[in-house]
């Protein structure tokens, strides 16, 4: 992943509907290759951040730049590259599907017709169907399909899983597996589903009211928080437990089970030594980090 | 606070309706400043609160469908017997203060006075029933933008509001005999069980829906649900190949391609329903003919509704290859091509409207003569004048359909009021340099709106579409 030209690059920018600061000074590089999970909570910005990139919203203040070009002035050549999933967005609802997928292959010169056919066959998507009859689910599904059809080098999810059934999540997940095999593909997706969306990132960006909280490798985040259970071998465990940089602490039954932060394995086993205890050491599933670091 | 007042207040709440107030108050004060400040017997002076109880009941009962249609309301508990005493208390209260004007009717004392006064209170309340079963049947709110001006003109050109005077005035028993049992009528027919679960999630088209391209599509499938077959809701294979080659002559990046991609979206259905177009064409033609100076009304106010139905490309969230200088350039290329069918289609009319008068009958109807008159082939410009008008406030008021709304009636009313009270001079104003004027600063104001937009708004709101 190279670090030299990032294919998105946000700096400073700022954005304010009426009384809502929805981005407040908001810094971000995106690279080549990387897969980005960015996470917050509603009205968090993340969606008015997608839109920024692909040039829907222009910035009030700061820049926005995407494939080295000013988001405002994205045009064709930039935007073939882009696929965009968008959160509750309109497709043409009085084409049946097959017509619709006919109608946007057609801006697109590197639109991949055996993958289309084998989507088509795999999430069995009704092309004779009107697409204002399809449900939310079905809505989606051609949606995905109509971003990803022809292979886009940045491809943008604004929570693409939402209406889908478990069933078919996983079916998408296998779909975005399939996708990041090729180094070339960078996604940013946007989702609540965390336990998801930890399966296939490998960089975190969390949003709160409209500031990034962290933005950070998903390998790195991980090794900074760690969940310990320690339980007492004899008697009761000691008021004071000394471990550095605990962020939160439970206890109960003889048991303390302690979220620690920026502590390596080897750090919290010395500090563990003689408290005549065992401790467990975990690593935090994504939701959880994403919660401390909100909070 | 009762339930009653919690309904009630919904008139005042919905800020859309002040909008709706204001204008109806316009048209109201119009038309019954006469009966007011110098009544006259005979002249249907009188008769204006008629309209305006059909009007009030039809605005009155809008708050109350939405309730109904929202599956919320199905299960609060109160809502339902509520709904009739609704109906029933702003029935009578907009007839017994409409009645009231009766009070001014010249030569009119004492008991025949009192006899005239309860007439028109019954008479009142059979038109503000018609308006709220105008709206309970049709479910559809929107019809009122044709509804309007045509009660206004038609009233205008038939003397109807004099024939409602004579009968209020002269057939006191009939009416008040009409007015009661209409009332009964309607009394146990908003008070029959299964009303609420047969409005109740069933989509109907509000005030301001008509703006709301997805909410119309969504309307327009339920209710032709059943007989699918019969109304084609998409389009036909050679015209998706057809549409599809056009496209395909043109570079990826070229304008060419996005141009036809957006003429596809909002042409194909109607070119694949174009066996209906002949019949279309002679249908208007027929009745543009026989309603005189209306016409010419009316070939403003149907092109602007059109362009305001269709999406403008600018918006759309749909993402293709195409960035904000092509959606431009597409929809500049998309109101030039409208403006140009819409005007062949006039001339076309205008044209049909020549050969057939010569063939068309002269009839007499409610004691007027109807006689068929070509179009002047002049109107043609309307398109070319209002539509870049029409497409600047929707571009303007996209997300906001109530000031769209505002924006684009009030000014085309104008017309209307100016050709009614001020017409022998309305010629002065129609002269070629006028008319260059207007279309040049009319497209002038368009293309700027539009290249403002493109280069520095939003293009897509922060609400659910659906």
């Amino acid at each position: 992943m190279t670090k030299e030209n990032p294919i998105v690059r946000m700096t400073g920018v700022h954005k304010r509907f009426g009384k809502i600061q929805a981005l407040d000074g908001v810094d971000l590089n995106i690279y080549p290759g990387s897969i980005i999970g960015l996470l917050g909570a509603n009205g968090a910005g993340k969606s008015t951040l997608l839109r920024h990139i692909i040039g829907l919203y222009l910035p009030d203040r700061g820049r926005c730049t995407t494939f080295g070009c000013e988001a405002g002035k994205l045009g064709p050549e930039q935007l073939a590259r882009i696929g965009y999933v968008h959160q509750e967005g309109e497709l043409l609802d009085w084409m049946k599907a097959g017509q619709l997928i006919r109608y946007v292959s057609t801006y697109y010169p590197t639109w991949n017709r055996q993958l289309e056919e084998k989507y088509i066959a795999d999430y069995e998507i009704s092309t004779e169907a009107r697409v204002g009859s399809l449900s939310p689910g079905q809505r989606q599904k051609l949606a995905i399909l109509l971003a990803i059809g022809f292979e886009p080098e940045l491809l943008i999810l604004d929570e693409p899983a939402a209406a889908l059934d478990p069933v078919m999540r996983a079916n998408f997940l296998d779909l975005l597996l399939q996708i990041i095999q090729d180094e070339n593909k960078t996604i940013i997706t946007s989702s609540h589903i965390l336990s998801d969306v930890e399966k296939v990132i490998d960089h975190v960006v969390i949003m709160k009211q409209g500031r990034i909280l962290l933005d950070s490798g998903f390998d790195e985040l991980r090794e900074r928080f760690s969940r310990v259970r320690v339980s007492a071998l004899s008697g009761e465990l000691p008021g004071e437990l000394p471990f550095a940089n605990i962020v939160q602490c439970r206890r109960s039954n003889g048991e303390a089970i302690l979220t620690v932060k920026d502590c390596s394995v080897e750090q919290l086993r010395q500090q563990a030594e003689g408290l005549n205890c065992r401790i467990d050491i975990q690593t935090l599933p994504l939701e959880d980090i994403y919660r401390i670091v909100v909070s | 606070m009762s339930i009653l007042s919690v309904n009630l207040k919904h008139l005042y709440q919905r800020r859309g309706l002040w909008v709706v107030y204001l204008l109806f108050g316009f048209v109201v004060f119009i038309f019954m400043k006469d009966s007011l400040v110098h009544p006259k017997a005979g002249e249907g002076d009188f008769v204006g609160f008629a309209v305006l109880s059909f009007f009030i009941g039809f605005l009155a009962i809008l708050p109350q469908m939405e309730v109904l249609s929202t599956p919320l309301s199905y299960c609060l508990p109160g809502h339902r017997r509520v709904f009739r005493r609704y109906v029933f208390y702003t029935a009578i209260a907009t007839s017994a203060v409409c009645s009231m004007l009766f009070l001014r009717y010249p030569d009119l004392y004492g008991g025949p006075l009192a006899l005239v006064v309860c007439s028109a209170f019954f008479a009142g309340l059979t038109f503000y029933m018609a308006g709220v079963t105008f709206v309970m049947v049709g479910m559809n709110a929107a019809f009122i933008f044709g509804l309007l001006p045509l009660t206004v003109l038609v009233g205008e050109r038939y003397d109807l509001d004099m024939l409602l005077e004579r009968i209020i005035i002269g057939n006191v028993f009939g009416v008040v005999l009409v007015g009661i049992l209409i009332s009964i009528a309607m009394w146990f027919w908003l008070g029959r069980p299964g009303l609420v679960r047969r409005y109740c999630a069933v989509p109907w088209m509000g005030f301001m829906d008509i703006f709301n391209k997805e909410k119309l599509m969504r309307y327009t499938y339920a209710r032709t649900r059943t007989v699918q077959k019969r109304f084609r809701k998409h389009p036909r294979p050679w015209v998706e190949k057809w549409f599809l080659g056009r496209m395909e002559r043109y570079d990826y990046r070229g304008p060419g391609r996005f141009y036809w991609g957006a003429l596809y979206c909002t042409s194909a259905l109607a070119v694949s329903r174009w066996q209906n177009l002949p019949l279309l064409a002679l249908v208007l033609t027929i009745m543009f003919g026989y309603i005189g100076q209306a016409a010419v009304f009316a070939l403003i106010m149907l092109p602007a509704m059109a362009a305001m139905l269709r999406q403008p490309p600018v918006y759309s969230t749909m993402l293709i290859s195409g960035g904000r200088r092509r959606r431009f350039t597409t929809t500049l290329g998309l109101a030039v091509t409208d403006a140009a069918l819409l005007c062949m289609g006039t001339l076309v009319i205008s044209g049909l409207s020549i050969l057939l008068a010569r063939f068309m009958p002269t009839f007499a109807l409610i004691g007027h003569t109807l006689s068929f008159r070509p179009i002047d082939p002049r109107v043609a410009i309307a398109p070319l004048l209002f539509l870049p008008f029409a497409s600047t406030m929707q571009l303007v008021f996209h997300r906001m359909p109530f000031l769209l709304f505002a924006a684009l009636m009030l000014p085309l009313y104008v017309p209307v009021f100016l050709a009614i009270v001020w017409r022998e001079n309305v010629e002065l104003l129609i002269n070629p340099l006028s008319v260059l004027s207007l279309l040049v600063v009319s497209w002038g104001i368009f293309l700027l709106t539009l290249r403002h937009i493109c280069e520095k708004w939003c293009l897509v709101g922060q609400r659910r579409m659906h």
